[in-house]
């Protein structure tokens, strides 16, 4: 199972990496959104850092997704359904994207870093809120970024199945972002909830996606 | 005719059920309860008029009043005097000890208690501060050592009363129940979800989408009747409260499912990934509403541990309306949720007479 799931993996990497121009596009538009961001409105703080962050990451965590599944067309889910196992292809897509959505957003906390030098500054702690971030996001996307590719696969449909069950994470998120910048005792708590939403939305979608591949 | 009650007892039952919660819980009455209480700090070691309005109150008609301070359980002490003004108001006269039972505190709460004999206990919880100009670090005992009667009348059926809620309080009998119906039913569309994705039957995936829907409109008619509560009580239609907030997340979940069934073309299609769907978002929604909430503060009751049917929120007679009006409500939304399951049922006949 680990030798297909690293396989599947390859693939997706392998296939990312030869449209490498949507990975640019992408990186592209968050240092426009980041720029826009500092023109807008120069003395932001942490505070409001939190919200724009990962509002922001949410929105591209979406379309990051949609692009992926988009993509990913009917002739490539009968080449995946002929070589190996559902649960396999769903966990390579759900550990692929959170690797892509980590380094968005580390490269999107980069911008910030370059932009906002003022009140926003390097936290190793914050890469660890990114991991935990983006493996509970991906693992809430990842089923849901699936099932909307079986309902015809529009961008609209994809944010209101979506974004509300986001909402808790994101607000977990934000709160341990303000957590680790104003240096305030942080609940390690939050992490487990995080770990747990993610582990009930995986299990379930290992337990629904067999469900929902055939066709 | 016979055959038609065999058939449909449980839908006439859930019209009496509810037309017992509507005309009971508008009309019984409210206990009595105070409203204000004037002046709200005493001083120790003086002699201290307390004027007391009430609601709901026929203080002059009642044989026997009777008012206490209270401390604590063991510290309380008996009033003077009670002057009754008119129906709804008395006049409370204290003499207060020289030295509050803990002497080296500089003031405390203490809880009003006064005694109808006809009615019950009219308790206003730490309603007024009693404050000690000099604190010493000597004990202070007997003065404080009154007893309470205890309530020797008839059991009068009247909802509780309780400051902030007052007359809103009947609204636990359709937004509790509302969100309790809504639950059942959700519960019966979750487990049809799971049969359908067992057996494949469509039959199945139009019980779990009729159920579905019709707990949706019972979501949100429940955040309505909240809302209009909430401006009652708090003051706003909305607050910034993690459970209202918790619950629009739940909601805004499952209209999607709605919206994800009107978008995918052919049934069979729309059945299973509806119904994967529906299995996901019950249990996305589960953290949502049990979980966070109860990990933060909230004014919302059932949070940051207090539990909201439990206590002093729900007593006797409250239930003998709130548990009814949950059945009810739920019967009622079983009934819509057959109507529209037979549409559907109707619908996927037509189409399959069309195909063949």
């Amino acid at each position: 199972m680990l030798n297909s799931i690293i396989t599947l993996l390859k693939y997706n990497i392998n296939v990312e990496y030869r449209r490498y121009a949507q990975l640019g596009g992408v990186v592209l538009f968050s240092w426009i959104v980041c720029y826009l961001i500092y023109r807008v409105h120069p003395g932001m703080d942490v505070m409001e850092f939190g919200y724009v962050y990962w509002i922001f990451l949410m929105i591209l965590c979406v379309n990051i997704c949609l692009r992926i599944e988009s993509h990913h067309g009917s002739a490539e889910h009968l080449f995946l359904y002929q070589h190996s196992e559902p649960n396999n292809v769903l966990v390579a897509k759900i550990v692929f994207n959170a690797m892509y959505i980590f380094i968005l957003g580390f490269l999107f906390y980069i911008f910030f870093i370059i932009y906002f030098s003022s009140a926003i500054i390097f936290h190793l702690e914050f890469l660890l809120v990114l991991i935990v971030g983006s493996i509970s996001l991906s693992a809430s996307m990842s089923f849901v970024s699936a099932i909307n590719s079986y309902a015809g696969g529009q961008n609209t449909l994809l944010s209101i199945l979506a974004l509300p069950l986001l909402i808790p994470v994101i607000l977990i998120l934000k709160s341990l972002t303000d957590e680790i910048f104003l240096n305030e005792n942080i609940e390690y708590l939050k992490y487990l909830t995080l770990i747990s939403i993610s582990f009930i939305t995986g299990a379930l979608s290992l337990i629904l996606f067999p469900f929902v591949w055939k066709e | 005719m016979q055959k038609l009650l065999l058939q449909s007892w449980w839908k006439l039952l859930g019209i009496i059920i509810m037309l017992y919660v509507l005309i009971a819980g508008f009309i019984v009455p409210l206990k009595p309860g105070v409203l204000s209480i004037e002046p709200l700090e005493i001083e120790c070691g003086s002699s201290a008029i307390l004027h007391i309005s009430a609601y709901n109150s026929h203080f002059n008609e009642v044989k026997k009043l009777k008012a206490y301070l209270k401390i604590d359980s063991i510290n309380q002490i008996e009033a003077a005097d009670i002057r009754v003004l008119n129906r709804k108001e008395l006049d409370i006269v204290f003499d207060i000890p020289s030295h509050l039972p803990d002497t080296s505190k500089t003031s405390e709460r203490a809880t009003l208690v006064i005694l109808d004999v006809d009615q019950g206990f009219l308790i206003t919880p730490s309603a007024i501060a009693i404050t000690q100009s000099e604190p010493s670090n000597y004990p202070f005992y007997g003065q404080w050592n009154d007893e309470i009667d205890s309530f020797s009348g008839h059991w009068s059926f009247a909802f509780p009363f309780r400051s902030i809620l007052y007359e809103t309080i009947r609204n636990t009998f359709f937004h509790v129940a509302i969100w309790f119906a809504m639950f059942v039913l959700l519960i019966v569309g979750l487990i049809y979800s799971v049969k359908y994705l067992y057996g494949r039957q469509l039959n199945h995936d139009a019980v779990a989408a009729s159920f579905t829907h019709v707990a949706v409109v019972f979501g949100l008619l429940g955040v309505a009747t909240g809302s209009v509560w909430a401006k009652n009580t708090w003051g706003v239609y909305w607050t910034n409260d993690p459970k209202l907030n918790m619950s629009v997340v739940a909601l805004m979940i499952y209209l999607a499912y709605s919206i994800l069934r009107s978008s995918i073309a052919g049934d069979d299609r729309r059945a299973q990934v509806s119904a994967a769907f529906n299995i996901f978002a019950f249990a996305a929604m589960i953290p949502l509403i049990f979980i966070i909430p109860r990990m933060t503060s909230s004014l919302h009751p059932g949070n940051g541990g207090n539990p909201a049917l439990g206590g002093e929120d729900l007593d006797h007679t409250l239930r003998l309306i709130f548990y009814p009006a949950i059945i009810g409500l739920t019967l009622l939304g079983t009934w819509i949720s057959t109507l529209l399951y037979r549409i559907r049922k109707i619908q996927l006949k037509i189409i399959d007479r069309s195909l063949n």
